[in-house]
């Protein structure tokens, strides 16, 4: 049984005790047999750390030692070298697999060796035989070689690893112009394994890191994908997919509390902050939208396709999230949920009329709202960290325009004088209600 | 899953993961000892990969020819470079094709940027590096650079072709193999000239 269902089952005891259905003993012999689930969950989790970093770092230096390039090896001892650390690595897996109860230390330590060392085989031949290097094959047929490790060891390094590598392989194809679309039906194959680990223990530590992995891929490699265009559309683009992470984690909240357990709130509020932060400035709306669309070549056509799919899916996703948020309870999430509205509004304006200023004015009240709103939500929660976010976010506005040059310095310094004389205001406000109460 | 299923499962993706190094391995091996031997006059500069090591990459001089007649080849379409060897020995891209020759030396590549007004196609030939110990690949560079200065230009690659695949033999200056070189140079008493 899963550790979430024994957790759950030992929740259910005293109620089944209490109404009859079960003896204290028969009670006690069921939590006898199943154990702690806490006690057994700290030891495994430091030996899987201990486990992976070791065979990480052992498949690293293997993969080190080769790239010296050894001359005085043969080609054919060069060969078994390359294949030692592979066939030793498959040998590891048959076994771990052959062991009646696969334990995660096993499946992970040896799944990240025998991945790691699929490259390691692949590099030597390579540098063996002098094979021209094209990176972008190179990691394709690395990764795809190690995605079936995922599932048939069950072990979430592999899955990490591959991301990691369909991830290198967009920049990759970007920097030399090949298309990338495809990364999407290749991230689409580590989804099952991922949809997995959410069944077993959703808040789990194997879930939470493969959520850190699955929305960092998204992030870096969803500005490699787009075609680009229509020119300024990563705008809102990236605004919707920070937004969808972020209201998935309000969503789908679990209980933990500190930072790197929430990753999908973390990356998604750090993401629409300092995207924020980033079009409070003049210069991303200049030349945005339908007056530079680069059109005529039938690539690009297909390119603006493809980019407005990706949009209509993170905005469809941001929507029903957002909705979900406003039909709750607390809504002040919302404040960060809005941002694909603002920066479709601000594209609008730079787009439609070539405007440059009325939509940074837009996200520098934007801006603000938000460090006034994460602030409130910091003090509605009690969470000082959300708290001191919400103050960092205004201390960032505050210091970007202060060093401004796009302003001058009287509109910069009034700006400056009614903002602090309203915080003043506000302060005095909330003090005579306290007085009066 | 049951367990024998997975191992099952196990040993088809093992026997993929071997048979992929495999593969490439067999073919080359094929190609280095029964292909043609071509020499491409070459310029080495020293880079590095992070998986595979230190190579030099190799800039062959003699990289485009004549625009093949019908449509422009489009960047990155493959062309099929076919080979010819002049009096001095040297290899050169005699004629690109569209599709592969019946009979003659020729290398699968793919089209570069295409000059109409010369009505001349640049081509990238797979040949564009070579893995050296990550010791004497600076070396190299420099053993190439301080003896084109005082000589001509006089590095060239080995090639073996076949069937339109082209394996790297190996790197010489002029006709001392670069591994030599280098050695020779690092010696107190100093290298020979090639």
């Amino acid at each position: 049984m899963s550790k979430k269902g024994i957790r759950w089952l030992y929740g259910e005891l005293p109620d089944l005790v209490s109404r009859g259905l079960l003896t204290e003993d028969a009670a006690q012999r069921l939590r006898d047999h199943y154990g702690n689930p806490e006690e057994e969950r700290r030891l495994p989790i430091a030996l899987i750390v201990c486990s992976v970093l070791g065979a990480t770092l052992v498949a690293l230096g293997i993969i080190l030692m080769l790239a010296h390039n050894w001359e005085f090896m043969s080609r054919g001892v060069r060969t078994f070298v390359a294949f030692a650390p592979l066939l030793t690595g498959q040998a590891l897996a048959a076994y771990a697999i052959a062991r009646k109860s696969c334990s995660p230390v096993w499946a992970e330590s040896t799944g990240a060796f025998l991945a790691l060392s699929i490259g390691a085989c692949i590099a030597l031949i390579g540098q063996t035989y002098q094979i021209p290097g094209d990176l972008g094959a190179f990691l394709l047929t690395w990764a795809l070689l190690g995605l079936p490790l995922v599932y048939l060891l069950n072990a979430s390094v592999p899955a990490v690893l591959y991301m990691a590598g369909m991830t290198g392989w967009a920049i990759y194809r970007e920097s030399t112009n090949d298309p990338s679309e495809w990364y999407w039906l290749l991230l689409l194959l580590v989804v099952p394994h991922i949809t997995i680990a959410y069944r077993e223990d959703r808040f789990g530590l194997r879930s939470t890191w493969l959520t850190w992995a699955f929305c960092a891929t998204l992030c870096v490699a969803t500005g490699f994908v787009l075609e680009r265009s229509l020119p300024g559309l990563w705008i809102v683009v990236y605004s919707s997919l920070f937004t969808s992470i972020y209201l998935g984690g309000v969503v789908w909240a679990g209980p933990a509390k500190a930072f790197w357990r929430r990753p999908l709130r973390t990356i998604g509020g750090v993401g629409i902050c300092v995207m924020a932060l980033l079009l409070s400035f003049e210069w991303p709306w200049h030349e945005v939208g339908w007056y530079h669309y680069h059109s005529g070549i039938e690539s690009e056509t297909l390119g603006l396709v493809h980019d407005l799919a990706v949009l209509a899916l993170y905005t469809v996703v941001a929507v029903v999230l957002l909705v979900k948020v406003l039909g709750s309870a607390n809504r002040l999430p919302a404040v960060l949920g809005v941002t694909p509205i603002v920066a479709t509004l601000g594209y609008v304006m730079a787009s439609a009329y070539e405007l440059e200023t009325p939509p940074m004015l837009l996200y520098n009240g934007y801006l603000l709202a938000l460090g006034v709103g994460v602030t409130a939500l910091g003090l509605q929660l009690g969470r000082l960290g959300t708290l001191n976010a919400g103050l960092a976010i205004m201390a960032a506005w505050i210091t970007a325009r202060f060093f401004d040059s796009d302003m001058d310095f009287v509109t910069r310094g009034i700006v400056f004088i009614l903002l602090g004389a309203g915080f003043l205001g506000a302060n005095l406000a909330m003090l005579r209600r306290r007085r009066t109460a | 899953m049951k367990a024998s299923a997975r191992l099952g499962l196990l040993a088809a993706v093992a026997l993929a993961q071997i048979a992929v190094p495999a593969n490439m391995i067999l073919s080359l091996e094929r190609t280095l000892s029964e292909g043609t031997l071509c020499r491409f006059r070459t310029a080495p500069v020293d880079p590095y990969d992070a998986f595979r090591g230190r190579y030099v990459r190799l800039a062959i001089e003699e990289s485009s020819g004549p625009l093949p007649e019908g449509p422009i080849p489009e960047p990155g379409q493959t062309v099929y470079a076919r080979i010819e060897t002049d009096a001095e020995g040297i290899s050169k891209i005699a004629e690109v094709l569209l599709d592969p020759p019946d009979q003659g030396v020729y290398i699968r590549a793919t089209a570069g940027w295409a000059d109409t007004g010369q009505r001349i196609l640049h081509v990238n030939l797979p040949i564009d590096r070579y893995y050296m110990n990550e010791w004497k690949a600076p070396a190299a560079e420099q053993a190439y650079w301080d003896q084109s200065r005082m000589a001509q230009r006089n590095a060239f690659v080995h090639v073996r072709v076949r069937n339109g695949e082209a394996a790297v033999e190996g790197l010489y200056i002029g006709a001392v193999p670069i591994e030599e070189y280098v050695a020779q140079q690092s010696e107190p008493s100093g290298g020979n000239e090639p």
